[in-house]
């Protein structure tokens, strides 16, 4: 018999279980998209709990959900005594991500889905993959296009040589650095073969007022560039082009239009001639997030902690958001990587949280 | 009305001085591309004399293109032949001097090639020549008087595209002798903003994208700062990584480096695009509100960018309305030019401009 995994969920708002609403019609997302609709629709899993600070999201969480009263925490650390999930979802604001990732690991959890950006440090970074590792637990982190069949097509045109040697990825990002950038940052990382970063050189365009010393006090805006280990420089150009990315090797380039909307290839042949149009692969749209979850039912079935993710993954993409933090407090010096020595912290003042839309729109 | 007769003179009887027509195809827009057979082009320029350092080159130039007069003095030249044009087409390490030297000796008009000069100190002296003596200034940065090019600036004055933003441009190249055309066509098409800061690198000197060149990189030497040319070369020119620049009306510039010399500028309403170096240039225009997108394609009209250049030289000495690659909009660039090298040197730190220290030397192409 198939073994059924008992998944629960940390932070029930938006990405935790109703960002479903917001997305309907949006062409760059197949649903399910929040990790509670992802739960409920993976066969393997049972959504058996959830925890969050705010009772009505909690309470119209569990309606939609079907999870019970006693089931419901507004003290994760109650959660993790009672209901010793399987896989654990974290979809919490970044500054609260750490103590809870690490609180899930002493409690015995087996896989963890954790909400981007990973955390809200450098020292909290390592401390959570230090943990992670010590205790065998599988991880992916919530960037979810690594799962998305239009960019692990383009990663295995790269693969086979389709475009040449990789050299170079433009990113068009418009938005903020830990929010969002991190999805940028790991779809490139994951287009690069997850190889290291060697270098990072950021800028945060028009939010030099949210870096106090060492504390970045609310979302700024990324640019800058990066390289790998592979030779392959990754550039984050902040413009109004809406998330596209171009991936150029030595005789073929692809374009992801608007985040994986579509795509659109031009190669010449590597013996030599001209560039022409090449037909992008059929990819059928299917969740990212629901792949993201039976990566890890995979990982818990053989017992390891494999994934398409993965912690060092997760780490090297918040080694590239304090990168590019600290680089822009050297004045926008280009760093080596890993930035081990950063000291900068994320730490909103006065954060709000949204309420999340409870219902689709009509 | 008689026409006027332009007495013509240039300094260099290299590559763009005349030669550059042996690379290209015969045909095409960019035609003609080098001084000398632009001037032949333009009724009434007549080019009466040539100067160059060097004697056997000096000659060959002469011989085949017939012209009697020549000099390896170029301050002779300009003394007896007291032209109304002079063009500059030495390399950049040695063009300060004549163009100050015309500027300061009665030349009326001077059409410089790129790069402008060594030094931020040599471009000051240059701008000081220049103005103080009325002088009227083109620089070879070409394709501010390309037709396409042209267009599509328009387009985004129109504000067809918005607001313009940002600006990506694609092309590998050496610092000081080609990246003029890329920054001052940026400049050009995002209106000529002031540029308030600049961040980037130079390549490695051994980076495999110009293994095997004939002049390999050059070295900098912190003790004479500057940059040193490769043994037996005497040019300096290092190639350039990644560079941005931020404007002061608020938008930024990528430079990156690959590419075919293409540009896009991105505006809050639309996207602009100069691509395949002259290839295609075109407007694409979101409607928001109607979810519809447009796109309109130019067609460069006229004359080649080089005849464009010699008219509006022409043009400014006679109405006395500045050139459209005046010196307001050329040092800019050079500012630019120079401080990737000081955002280099101290490991791509984003630098103010214009740059403070103006003696830091490259003695480019």
């Amino acid at each position: 018999m198939v073994a059924t995994y008992r998944a629960a969920l940390i932070g029930c708002s938006r990405m935790g279980a109703f960002i479903d609403n917001e997305v309907v019609g949006n062409a760059s997302v197949a649903l399910p998209y929040s990790h509670a609709a992802g739960y409920e629709a993976c066969p393997r899993t049972d959504l058996v709990a959830g925890s969050d600070i705010r009772q009505e999201v909690l309470d119209r969480f569990g309606e939609r959900y079907g999870v019970g009263v006693g089931h419901r925490y507004l003290d994760y650390r109650d959660l993790l005594a009672n209901e010793r999930p399987d896989i654990l979802s974290i979809a919490t604001q970044p500054e609260q991500r750490a103590q809870i990732i690490l609180d899930a690991v002493e409690a015995g959890v087996s896989a963890l889905y954790v909400e981007k950006p990973l955390c809200a440090s450098i020292d909290e970074t390592y401390r959570i993959r230090d943990a992670v590792r010590a205790a065998g637990v599988a991880l992916n982190m919530g960037t979810n296009r690594r799962w998305q069949p239009g960019f692990r097509t383009l990663r295995s045109i790269i693969d086979t040589g389709g475009i040449g040697p990789l050299r170079s990825i433009v990113v068009y990002a418009t938005g903020t650095l830990f929010n969002t950038t991190s999805h940028w940052f790991d779809i490139t990382q994951y287009l690069c073969g997850d190889a290291s970063p060697t270098w990072a050189q950021g800028w945060l365009p028009g939010s030099e007022h949210l870096v106090d010393g060492d504390v970045v006090t609310d979302e700024p805006n990324g640019s800058g560039a990066y390289g790998t280990s592979t030779g392959v420089t990754v550039h984050f150009l902040r413009t109004p082009r809406p998330n596209d990315i171009e991936v150029i090797g030595d005789h073929g380039a692809i374009t992801a239009w608007g985040a994986g909307v579509s795509f659109t290839m031009r190669a010449r042949p590597a013996a030599g001639g001209g560039w022409a149009d090449v037909p992008y692969p059929d990819h059928p749209k299917s969740s990212s997030t629901l792949h993201l979850i039976e990566d890890l039912v995979e990982a818990l079935d053989r017992g390891d902690t494999t994934t398409a993710g993965g912690i060092d993954v997760a780490v090297t993409n918040a080694e590239l958001i304090f990168g590019f933090i600290e680089s822009f407090r050297a004045d926008g010096r280009r760093l080596n990587l890993p930035p081990v020595g950063s000291t900068a912290r994320f730490h909103r003042s006065g954060f709000q949280a949204r309420t999340p839309r409870f219902v689709a729109s009509a | 009305m008689t026409q006027r007769t332009w007495r013509v003179a240039i300094i260099g009887s290299g590559r763009m001085g005349g030669l550059i027509e042996d690379e290209l195809p015969p045909r095409g827009f960019g035609m003609p591309y080098g001084h000398l057979s632009a001037y032949r082009a333009i009724p009434g320029c007549e080019v009466v004399a040539v100067a160059n350092r060097g004697e056997d080159r000096l000659k060959r130039f002469a011989a085949r293109f017939g012209i009697e007069r020549t000099y390896l003095d170029y301050r002779e030249m300009v003394e007896r032949e007291r032209p109304d044009i002079v063009s500059v087409t030495t390399p950049s390490f040695a063009r300060a001097e004549p163009i100050i030297h015309c500027a300061t000796h009665g030349v009326p008009a001077i059409y410089a090639e790129k790069g402008l000069c060594g030094s931020l100190a040599e471009a000051d002296a240059i701008a000081a020549a220049v103005r103080e003596n009325g002088v009227a200034f083109n620089w070879g940065a070409l394709r501010r008087h390309h037709d396409g090019y042209r267009q599509v600036r328009e387009a985004i004055a129109r504000g067809d595209i918005g607001e313009p933003r940002h600006a990506t441009m694609w092309f590998f190249t050496d610092l000081i002798k080609h990246h003029p055309h890329t920054i001052d066509i940026v400049a050009m098409l995002l209106g000529d903003p002031a540029p308030s800061w600049v961040e980037g690198r130079l390549i490695a000197p051994d980076d495999a994208r110009v293994a095997g060149r004939a002049r390999p990189e050059p070295t900098y030497d912190p003790e004479t700062y500057r940059f040193m040319p490769p043994q037996g070369h005497e040019i300096a020119d290092p190639h350039v990584d990644t560079f941005r620049v931020g404007y002061a009306s608020g938008a930024e510039a990528t430079f990156l480096p690959f590419g075919r010399f293409e540009l896009d500028v991105v505006g809050t309403e639309g996207r602009a695009m100069a691509w395949e170096n002259g290839g295609h240039f075109g407007v694409r225009r979101l409607a928001p509100k109607r979810g519809t997108v447009s796109e309109t394609t130019f067609t460069p009209q006229g004359d080649s960018p080089t005849v464009c250049t010699i008219r509006d030289l022409i043009n400014a000495v006679e109405t006395g309305t500045p050139t459209r690659g005046n010196l307001d909009v050329t040092l800019p660039s050079v500012e630019v030019q120079f401080g990737v090298a000081h955002s280099h040197l101290v490991g791509g730190r984003r630098i103010p401009l214009p740059v403070v220290d103006r003696t830091l030397r490259i003695p480019g192409g």
